[in-house]
């Protein structure tokens, strides 16, 4: 075979193989549910007297107390949501495995600290109900980020995936 | 006339060490693409995490990414569009030691997401930017291979000569 031939065989498989590829992906991800989109989208009845009582914090304002070690942000999220991907550095407190998780974590959540929880985001109250649990147990220094993790994850900040944080 | 005795004999192992090679690559490349098609959400953190690609970017990678890997993984199985497909693989390689590269300079610890299938959780370093260079090397010499043994395209060639 002429080799200018084969070459533009090789380019045009090449291409085919990526289009087909970019056409398959953005289909299938379009017909298929995600977490991200399928959770903001109701706000639950009472979401807004319950958060109305809480400290609420911007991602801005939070980002700024990110890269403070006095800070420690915590993902209310269930564990496999959190090992899909959360806030870089951030722990996980699953809101209804409150007790399970707290002790694994009480040494690093000493009561100086700045604690900022957060979840799925708008009209989420899983982060309100870890920040009430921990007011219970005397933390007074906690703020909810309301717009959560895709406020984060529109904002462009560090993110880490798996079970570190 | 020694000396083309030599090559005569590297010759002739020359298909089959092709061929071992092509199962071997083509096999990593579609158990790697499994992984990141189960967890496509985590996929699209991970690119974005590696912070080279706008976010809008970023995600379409993540969508084409695994596809890319699965039906260029099977082609070269196959052997159906060998070169193209050892091509496709090259391309990706080249952008994953780029993305690698960058980040190991950047000094960030973050996860490669490489085999997300088996739970591993490696860490970026030197050893996966060495792991790929390897592969890369493999999908170069493919893409400049003539002939492949047990390949359709070999049985497609045969059936128009005739």
């Amino acid at each position: 075979m002429n080799l200018n031939k084969s070459w533009k065989y090789v380019l045009v498989t090449t291409a085919c193989i990526y289009l087909l590829s970019f056409i398959l992906g953005t289909v299938i991800h379009a017909v298929t549910p995600h977490a991200e989109t399928t959770s903001k989208t109701i706000i639950p009845e009472g979401y807004m007297q319950q958060i109305s009582a809480m400290p609420t914090i911007s991602v801005e304002d939070a980002y700024s107390d990110y890269t403070n070690n006095s800070t420690v942000f915590v993902d209310s999220r269930d564990n496999a949501e959190y090992r899909e991907g959360h806030i870089k550095g951030a722990i996980n407190i699953p809101y209804d495995k409150f007790r399970q998780y707290y002790p694994k974590y009480e040494k690093l959540l000493t009561k100086d600290k700045k604690i900022i929880t957060y979840c799925h985001g708008t009209g989420c109250g899983l982060s309100v109900d870890v920040a009430k649990d921990l007011m219970a147990i005397g933390y007074t220094n906690v703020y909810v980020m309301t717009e959560g993790w895709p406020g984060w994850i529109n904002a462009n900040l560090p993110i880490s995936v798996g079970k570190e944080p | 006339m020694e000396k083309k005795s030599i090559m005569n004999n590297f010759a002739s192992i020359r298909p089959f060490a092709i061929l071992v090679l092509r199962i071997v690559l083509s096999g990593i490349f579609i158990v790697a693409a499994f992984g990141k098609l189960l967890h496509p959400d985590a996929l699209v953190a991970t690119v974005i995490n590696y912070n080279i690609l706008p976010i809008f970017l970023a995600t379409y990678f993540a969508y084409t990414l695994p596809w890319v890997e699965i039906i260029a993984g099977i082609m070269l199985l196959t052997g159906f569009g060998t070169r193209g497909a050892s091509f496709a693989i090259g391309l990706l390689l080249v952008s994953f030691i780029a993305a690698i590269g960058v980040n190991i300079e950047r000094g960030v610890s973050m996860e490669c997401g490489c085999f997300d299938i088996f739970d591993m959780n490696e860490k970026l370093g030197t050893a996966i930017l060495f792991r790929d260079i390897v592969f890369l090397i493999v999908a170069v010499l493919l893409v400049f291979t003539k002939d492949f043994i047990l390949s359709i395209d070999n049985y497609i060639g045969r059936q128009i000569k005739r």
